[in-house]
């Protein structure tokens, strides 16, 4: 990542904690006084997200005065080139799809519409396809080798831990 | 003496020297393969140890842990790709030297470099823990307190270099514990009215996720890098009596290096390879070698970073005080087994205490055996395919965190740290101090309550209490140790 990126995300995740911060901050508010002993339950949550909230927002300054500063490319090319560098491309979309391919097989499972075996089988197949670049010549393997994970993976939960699985 | 030698007489039982050879001979592999971390491959086994009985969960553990140390020279030797951080100072030496041809050398010299740090800082870890934790068992709240305020920041300070990212991962991972019933107070708290919050946050989805699926998803956006192929033989790994007698001060050098940094909340493996490294140049009569394939470099580097994980076991089985990330993530599974990690530990379980000093030991013996007689064959692990590998860790993750407690709840918190953690690496916050935060919380809330209850809410036992105000003064000066540098360095440059 460059140093532009990781400001943007400096930025974007000391928001993000100043909002988680103020609303640990307001909830403890509603929590009773102490009563035995001088510190109570709402304390030490107000105090840590208040320290939170500060130095979220000195990084957040610090973002801002990076983004403002002018972009200076070393040698001409822009440092996080990786094809320049001769590096294989980064695949920001396939993890994002493989993250939203693990939430729905999570889903499929809570909301009881598959039990794990077909629904792990289903998930393994699918993600391996997107791994592969969707080689569609080897989708017997992938969901060959799915088979043999899932169903092995739940005959020892079943039958050894003897934990049931959804 | 005799709890020692039960325990050790234990440890080679058939069960428990299998499992302490298991766990050696996973994290080996799993420390070799980039991209997968000692940490992944203990978080994803706690949830199995939930059928084991604890010192059996903990051997093993404790051999995936130096297992992981030793294994992450593998890749760092032979593709200048270090398997853990801890490896980066081989890359320096190792790779040069299988660039020259001369892979086996290097591989040998750190495998027999991890073996004498290793036993060294066993010895430090047999001798000092005893005496160590006879002296914390008269330590109180107070002492108690400042001790988890000290390893929280030298954590933040020293852990990516970035004191105010480490600070912010600290606040977030102690406010990630706070919600469910307050210990002290027996009320519910910050549950924004959903009941499954009310028993807080478990450990394991927390670290599952933080460290083990945000490292997937970080693992699939490079995922069509292909390491390049090494040859490896097996001639010439052995060292010989000259090698021994030649690089015998560098060994001891670096392993008392490596015990001390370890024994230090929260520096950790790498900088303890840095230092050594640095150190083994400084003394050297050829500095300019190091970095081009100079066998001390592969020494000082490999000595100093297996004598750590020793080093921090000290804190570990003594304090309860995590010396680096994955002993966060053991003192997590002594509290999952119903233990106290702490003093009390050595009178209350010292079947673990001596369980953790032994098991160190014999997977030191294990680790060298099994890298001496495999590690040609462990090499060709790393070519494994990625997809393969990551997909089969996900399902695992999935379903190991559903089995702890047949919960749905806790899957997808697991998925939601995941992206919390990813999200956090993105912007360069260290996940250390976060998951610290989360495992020390509970401990410096109760410590600094009970504290606050015997003074009346006085607060002056931090200054008058002598352990408990050093341990401040060392917080305090961890912390301020930038501006003082920033300072010092200003006026370097004014003068000069």
């Amino acid at each position: 990542m460059s140093a532009r990126q990781t400001a943007k995300m400096e930025i974007f995740v000391g928001g993000a904690l100043i909002l988680f911060g103020t609303a640990i901050f307001s909830a403890a508010g509603n929590l009773p006084p102490p009563n035995f002993e001088p510190l109570g339950s709402a304390a030490l949550p107000r105090i840590l997200a208040v320290i939170m909230a500060a130095l979220c927002l000195i990084m957040m300054l610090r973002g801002v005065r990076s983004l403002r500063e002018p972009v200076t490319p070393i040698g001409g090319l822009p440092a996080n080139d990786t094809e320049e560098r001769g590096l294989p491309p980064q695949r920001p979309y396939l993890s994002a799809a493989v993250f939203l391919s693990t939430v729905c097989f999570v889903a499929v499972m809570d909301l009881k519409l598959l039990s794990f075996a077909p629904a792990g089988v289903a998930y393994m197949s699918f993600i391996l396809f997107l791994m592969n670049d969707m080689n569609v010549k080897r989708i017997p393997v992938f969901v060959a080798f799915s088979a043999v994970l899932v169903l092995s993976s739940y005959w020892v939960f079943t039958r050894f831990f003897f934990i049931d699985l959804p | 003496m005799q709890p020692f030698l039960d325990s050790l007489l234990y440890l080679v039982q058939p069960l428990p020297f299998a499992l302490v050879f298991l766990g050696v001979a996973l994290g080996i592999v799993v420390g070799a393969i980039p991209g997968l971390t000692t940490t992944m491959l203990i978080t994803l086994t706690l949830p199995l140890t939930f059928f084991m009985d604890s010192v059996n969960a903990i051997i093993l553990l404790i051999g995936m842990y130096v297992g992981g140390i030793s294994g992450s020279q593998i890749s760092a030797t032979l593709l200048r790709m270090p398997g853990t951080p801890s490896s980066i100072m081989t890359t320096f030496d190792g790779y040069p030297l299988t660039l020259k041809g001369r892979a086996e050398r290097a591989l040998g010299l750190g495998i027999t470099a991890s073996f004498v740090g290793g036993i060294v800082s066993f010895l430090f870890l047999a001798v000092l823990a005893p005496p160590f934790s006879r002296l914390a068992v008269t330590f109180g709240p107070w002492e108690y307190f400042t001790m988890v305020l000290m390893a929280l920041v030298m954590l933040s300070s020293l852990s990516q270099g970035s004191l105010l990212k480490g600070l912010i991962a600290a606040c977030f991972g102690m406010l990630i514990h706070m919600p469910g019933i307050d210990p002290s107070a027996g009320i519910t708290r910050l549950t924004f009215g959903f009941e499954s919050l009310e028993s807080g946050l478990s450990l394991l989805p927390v670290l599952i996720g933080a460290f083990a699926v945000s490292q997937i998803f970080k693992d699939i956006i490079n995922i069509d890098m292909r390491p390049p192929r090494a040859k490896l033989g097996r001639q010439g790994m052995l060292l010989s009596f000259g090698d021994w007698t030649r690089f015998a001060p560098n060994f001891l050098r670096s392993s008392l290096v490596g015990t001390w940094v370890g024994i230090l909340p929260g520096i950790g493996a790498n900088i303890a390879s840095m230092l050594s490294y640095s150190m083994a140049r400084s003394a050297s009569k050829e500095p300019e070698k190091f970095g081009t394939g100079h066998e001390p470099g592969v020494i000082a580097a490999e000595t100093a970073n297996n004598a750590s994980v020793g080093g921090a076991l000290i804190p570990l089985i003594t304090l309860g005080i995590p010396g680096s990330v994955v002993d966060a993530i053991l003192i997590g599974a002594l509290i999952m087994h119903n233990l106290e990690p702490g003093p009390l530990l050595f009178i209350s379980n010292p079947e673990i205490a001596y369980g953790v000093i032994t098991a160190y030991l014999v997977g030191n013996l294990i680790m060298f055996a099994i890298m001496m007689f495999a590690v040609v064959h462990i090499a060709k692990m790393l070519y494994v395919p990625r997809s393969y590998l990551l997909a089969s860790i996900l399902l695992f993750c999935v379903i190991g965190i559903f089995a702890v407690a047949n919960s749905f709840f806790d899957v997808w918190i697991m998925l939601a740290l995941g992206v919390v953690g990813f999200v956090m690496e993105r912007a360069k916050m260290p996940l250390g101090p976060f998951v610290i935060g989360f495992v020390l919380a509970p401990i410096a809330e109760e410590q600094l309550r009970s504290g606050l209850m015997s003074t009346g809410g006085s607060i002056e036992p931090l200054f008058t209490r002598p352990f408990a105000a050093a341990f401040l003064a060392i917080s305090v000066l961890s912390l301020c140790w930038p501006l003082i540098q920033a300072w010092l360095k200003r006026r370097k440059v004014a003068s000069a």
